[in-house]
């Protein structure tokens, strides 16, 4: 018979398992009392019915016993042991002599052991004299057959157990389908669709007919409507998420993050586009070392994460980044370093990306031109005396000199009258590019004051060195070389110089200024083509330099 | 021995439809043996013994001829009733279940009391009952039976 079981140790089976164990044990309890029960009622009704059986005959036996018949007396105990219930039978005269008896008695009486109860008593049946009742003649003793007693009662106690056996699994098997269709089946079904859903494939449990108003459609109420609540959730972090994720796609913004060790766990398009970097490039990356591979200074970077793993906070910095096509290029760089959450997100490094190439360019040409004389690409005023007065609070501190030369060209206005002013540009440009020539350091500077007063600063030198005496031989020397001009034709023109130093001429930016500029103008009246140290303080004193 | 007339006119007094042929004739009726029989007297429980088959021997232990009337005769009715107060139904019945089995013999029936007389006195052995005391030296009386006051009472 297939009951439906449902799958293995449900619910159903366990309880049903247990609740016919539990059947099982009462049977057997049952079975005990009932086969107690009908050994009692059976020696009851046995004794009961020999008593009656008895009484038939008592009269004739006592007339037997009166007259000492034997015969008749054993006609008598025939006829009783005849009785299936008889087991024995004796029937003594008034002295107690035996005077009939039918069966052994002790065949009728089994050890008590046997049965774990007393013997039965016979029946004891006192006889009278028929003719005087006072006289006893005789006494009829029965005993019940305790075999067929037994087997009788242990026949009903069977039939009472197999009966009730019947009953209980009739019982048991009703509770079974009952269960079955009331619980079981509405239960796995349900389990069985619970289990099979997965999150995002939203389809409502099923209701069976019959459960609306009770647990079951309860609990399908329940979780279809929390499925349906976790449907649209699922929904909208699904959009939200859809969102971020073309945000992070689209943006050209390029995002990153790196593991503690600087490997590339994930980046967006932005990034890839930054670096000038293919697919393969990408993946190349991804199995290199990220900062190293990408940062032109990884100290830089690698300082900037420590400190923003530190802090705690979003640093940003500008960055400048080796595209893949060999190119620089610079970033501004914002680096967070994951601190909290989940354990296994700790030290992740998020960086994201601007291409700031162009601002940075913008801001370097501004600068330079800020700085710069557009025509000869020397330092222009502004800053020739913003660097100055630099270097001489410098000079001032560790107890350094500073030239200064001062140069003009001789012969420049002729030039210009005779050629034009393009032709004089050109002058001016490769006489700038001649002074750039001597420049000795990084902190030399050569700069143009306007028309064409060229300056030249000497970091370090003092006015009386022997070395400036020769850069100014030079200077003057090579300024005074033939220009060639864009159409073939020369140019001629000289350099008058004049010399000052910090502190040994001056004690500011201005008046070194002033003082080469006097020395300059020495120069010239002495000549031109020559240079003139500035004479010290208060006593000036010129010293001609011929050429 | 004693003769007492008085007895058949006390049962010829009494007498009553039940016990047509002796009535009013005697209120005692005398059980009697043959005179050479050395029994002298006879107790009521040795009279019910020898009546009743149980024994069929004197109590001095000579062997016991016991005569009776016939069944359904007024002598028997009278006789059992007195002695054992049964009727002769009960009686009857009793005798029917030991015909049964034939071990035990019935007294021999005697019609009427003179042939009960000519048997006693033929027979030494032999013990019977009469409604008249017996007039011959023949016989010995051993038991007077005195009759049941109210015919058909039970004891």
């Amino acid at each position: 018979m297939n009951l439906g079981w449902p799958r293995t140790l449900s619910l159903h089976g366990r309880f049903v398992g247990l609740v016919t164990l539990v059947a099982g044990v009462l049977l057997v309890l049952a079975a005990l009392v009932i086969h107690q029960f009908t050994q009692r009622h059976e020696e009851r009704n046995s004794l009961a019915a020999l008593q009656g059986v008895v009484s038939a005959v008592e009269k004739t036996a006592a007339i037997g016993a009166y007259a000492a018949d034997a015969v008749l007396l054993q006609e008598i105990v025939d006829g009783l042991a005849r009785h299936p219930l008889v087991g024995a039978i004796v029937v003594e005269g008034g002295k107690g002599q035996r005077l009939a008896g039918g069966r052994v008695p002790e065949a009728a009486m089994p050890p008590a052991s046997a049965l774990g109860a007393d013997p039965l008593p016979p029946v004891d049946t006192r006889l009278a004299s028929p003719f005087d009742m006072h006289e006893q003649v005789g006494r009829l003793r029965v005993w019940v057959d305790r075999q067929s007693l037994t087997q009788r009662a242990r026949q009903q106690a069977q039939a009472l157990v197999v009966a009730m056996a019947v009953l209980v699994g009739v019982v048991l098997l009703v509770f079974n389908q009952l269960a079955l269709r009331l619980l079981s089946r509405p239960m796995a079904t349900l389990a069985h669709e619970l289990e099979t859903m997965t999150p995002g494939s939203y389809r409502p449990l099923t209701l069976a007919a019959g459960h609306e108003r009770d647990e079951i459609g309860t609990v399908v109420r329940a979780a279809n409507a929390l499925l349906a609540s976790q449907q649209r959730a699922l929904a909208e972090v699904a959009a939200m998420e859809a969102q971020y994720r073309q945000i992070f796609d689209t943006t050209s913004a390029g995002i990153f993050v790196l593991s503690p060790e600087g490997r590339l766990i994930n980046s967006n398009p932005a990034v890839g586009r930054l670096l000038g970097a293919d697919e393969s490039a990408m993946k190349s990356l991804r199995e290199g070392h990220f900062p190293h591979t990408v940062f032109c200074d990884p100290t830089a970077w690698q300082e900037l994460v420590m400190r923003a793993s530190a802090l705690g906070e979003t640093l940003s910095a500008d960055l400048e980044v080796r595209r893949f096509d060999g190119s620089a290029r610079w970033v501004h760089c914002l680096v967070s370093v994951q601190a909290e959450q989940r354990p296994e997100d700790r030290g992740l490094v998020e960086g994201v990306l601007y291409d700031v190439t162009q601002r940075r360019r913008a801001e370097s040409q501004a600068l330079h031109r800020a700085e710069h004389d557009a025509l000869t690409g020397l330092k222009n005023r502004n800053h020739v005396e913003a660097a100055l007065a630099q270097r001489l609070r410098q000079a001032q501190g560790n107890g350094h000199s500073v030239a200064l030369l001062f140069v003009d060209l001789d012969g420049f206005k002729a030039v210009n009258d005779a050629f034009g002013h393009d032709a004089g540009d050109a002058v001016l440009v490769e006489s700038a590019r001649r002074l750039r020539g001597l420049l000795r350091r990084s902190s030399d500077i050569a700069g143009r004051l306007g028309g064409d007063e060229l300056v030249l600063v000497l970091d370090g030198a003092d006015a009386e060195d022997p070395q400036v005496a020769e850069l100014a031989d030079r200077l003057v020397e090579r300024l005074s070389m033939p220009v060639r001009l864009g159409d073939g034709r020369e140019a001629c023109v000289g350099a008058s110089v004049g010399i000052a130093s910090f502190p040994r001429d001056a004690a500011d930016a201005a008046c070194l200024l002033r003082a080469a500029d006097a020395a300059m103008y020495t120069a010239k009246r002495g000549g031109k083509g020559r240079w003139r140290r500035a004479v010290a303080m208060a006593a000036p004193r010129e010293v001609d330099h011929a050429q | 021995m004693r003769r007492d007339r008085r007895l058949c006119l006390a049962c010829g007094l009494s007498g009553l439809a039940l016990w047509p042929s002796w009535s009013g004739a005697a209120e005692v009726l005398h059980v009697v043996v043959h005179a050479g029989n050395p029994l002298t007297v006879l107790t009521q429980r040795e009279l019910v013994a020898l009546y009743t088959g149980r024994t069929r021997a004197f109590p001095g232990g000579g062997p016991a001829r016991v005569l009776d009337h016939p069944r359904d005769s007024p002598e028997r009715q009278a006789f059992y009733l007195s002695l054992t107060g049964m009727d002769l139904p009960r009686i009857n019945s009793y005798w029917s279940r030991l015909h049964f089995t034939g071990q035990v013999q019935p007294p021999r029936t005697v019609a009427g009391d003179a042939a009960m007389r000519a048997e006693l006195l033929h027979d030494p052995t032999a013990i019977g009952y009469l409604t008249q005391a017996p007039a011959d030296s023949g016989l010995r009386v051993v038991h007077q039976l005195r009759l049941a006051a109210s015919p058909g009472a039970q004891p």
